[in-house]
């Protein structure tokens, strides 16, 4: 199913090189990035320390699953899906995923507006966007002092 | 496009016809050709041959419908006063801002969504959703053409509910010659409440203007103008004059960043929440005929 939210990654422990190409990839994600309703292509915010994006796009359901995260984490490291591990919290922006390797928490995933089972709207998800970027201000917006 | 018996003699029809096959006409003919060729190709069906028709005659009122009319007389207007740049912002769709003024400065909108609210001249426009869309409007050319000492702008706004009280700061507009605090216009929704301030900034010259008690929800228009040669900068709010600085001047022009609707897009911060029409620049300050835009 195809469903236009937002989600969040927070890099936690990837090297700067990892980063990028796990970026790279996810900014290659969505169903319909050519579209004349450029909300439905991929596109995205960064944050001010380049730790963290939000992306929004018109996204086929199935790519952005805890599996088919692990399948890229895996990929990255070139190790077995099955050593990638993960946490779940649900918080009042969405799921929150922790992906873990080694020991080691290497990326958080937002799911905004997710209430754990599934994805809400447009709206619902949009909205918990503008309640996690408010909640972090300081790390996202760019202040405006004359 | 032909002239129609009932079509409204006041409009220039040479600006009617240009902008609307330019515009939402280009983009309508193609796709009733389009689907007229594909019932052809594909099967020959009569459904959609009709189906083919209907869209021409819908196509053919909307053109000599009220809405119409009005958004290309504005334009009209606009264009009589010898704007510099013009983006409408009525695509509908697309990446591409359209500039309709002589020197074809067009821009590229990012993630904006287009959900069916209308200007005050019956278009659709562009939603900014406050999270990650924004407009580019540079290129060298409007870099090179653009002036800090001399010229004025003008563009509609609509916020998005609850957002002239959301705390967060959103651009408007963000004119810039240097990363740094160097050369700046600025248009932003204040991070305090019913707040729009405005500022242009020369080396060694702030002006500021700061509006509160905003709280329309609907389409406001706002105008700033700047003048080293008179030594003003002056600021418009739907028509009326808000007030008045001194404006020393800076250097002449060249633009690193030109932004509608967020403060830089890499990353993007301060996004706009709501609606945009009609900007409009001009290389010459503020007078009558400019201030007389600001109202449909």
């Amino acid at each position: 199913m195809n469903i236009r939210v937002y989600f969040g990654i927070e890099n936690l422990n990837l090297t700067n090189q990892q980063r990028n190409t796990l970026v790279a990839g996810l900014q290659q994600l969505g169903v319909n990035n050519a579209s004349y309703h450029t909300n439905e292509r991929n596109h995205w915010r960064i944050r001010l320390d380049n730790q963290a994006i939000i992306f929004e796009a018109l996204f086929d359901e199935n790519d952005l699953t805890i599996a088919a995260i692990k399948q890229r984490l895996a990929n990255l490291f070139n190790v077995d899906v099955n050593t990638i591990s993960h946490t779940t919290q649900q918080t009042i922006y969405g799921l929150l995923v922790t992906f873990v390797h080694g020991g080691q928490n290497k990326i958080r995933m937002i799911a905004f507006g997710h209430d754990g089972s599934s994805w809400g709207s447009w709206a619902e998800s949009n909205l918990a966007v503008h309640v996690y970027l408010f909640n972090n201000l300081l790390a996202w917006e760019d202040p405006f002092v004359p | 496009l032909p002239v129609l018996s009932d079509h409204n003699a006041n409009l220039a029809p040479d600006v009617v016809t240009s902008l609307y096959v330019n515009y939402e006409w280009r983009r309508l003919i193609s796709d009733a050709l389009q689907s007229y060729a594909d019932s052809i190709i594909y099967n020959l069906d009569d459904a959609a041959v009709d189906d083919f028709r209907n869209k021409v005659q819908v196509m053919v009122n909307d053109l000599y419908s009220v809405d119409a009319p009005l958004a290309a007389s504005y334009r009209a207007r606009v264009l009589a006063t010898n704007p510099s740049r013009y983006n409408p912002l009525a695509e509908g769709g697309g990446t591409t801002i359209l500039d309709i003024a002589a020197n074809n400065y067009s821009g590229v909108y990012s993630g904006v969504a287009w959900d069916g609210t209308l200007s005050p001249f019956g278009e659709a426009v562009p939603f900014w959703d406050g999270a990650n869309d924004y407009g580019d409007l540079l290129s060298s050319a409007w870099s090179s053409a653009f002036s800090f000492n001399e010229g004025s702008l003008l563009i509609w706004f609509k916020v998005a509910t609850g957002a002239w009280t959301d705390s967060v700061a959103r651009r408007l507009i963000d004119l810039n010659r240097l990363v740094s605090a160097d050369h700046d216009i600025t248009l932003v929704k204040s991070n305090v409440s019913n707040r729009l301030t405005s500022l242009r900034r020369v080396p060694g010259s702030l002006r500021i203007f700061e509006q509160n008690g905003l709280t329309n929800p609907n389409w406001n228009s706002v105008m700033l103008s700047w003048s080293a040669t008179a030594n003003q900068f002056t600021m418009y709010l739907n028509g009326a004059l808000f007030g008045t600085h001194i404006a020393p001047a800076g250097t002449s022009s060249g633009l690193i960043r030109s932004y509608l609707g967020v403060s830089n897009h890499t990353p993007p911060a301060s996004v706009w929440h709501g609606y945009f029409s009609n900007l409009v620049f001009w290389p010459t300050a503020a007078d009558a005929a400019k201030i007389a835009l600001m109202t449909p």
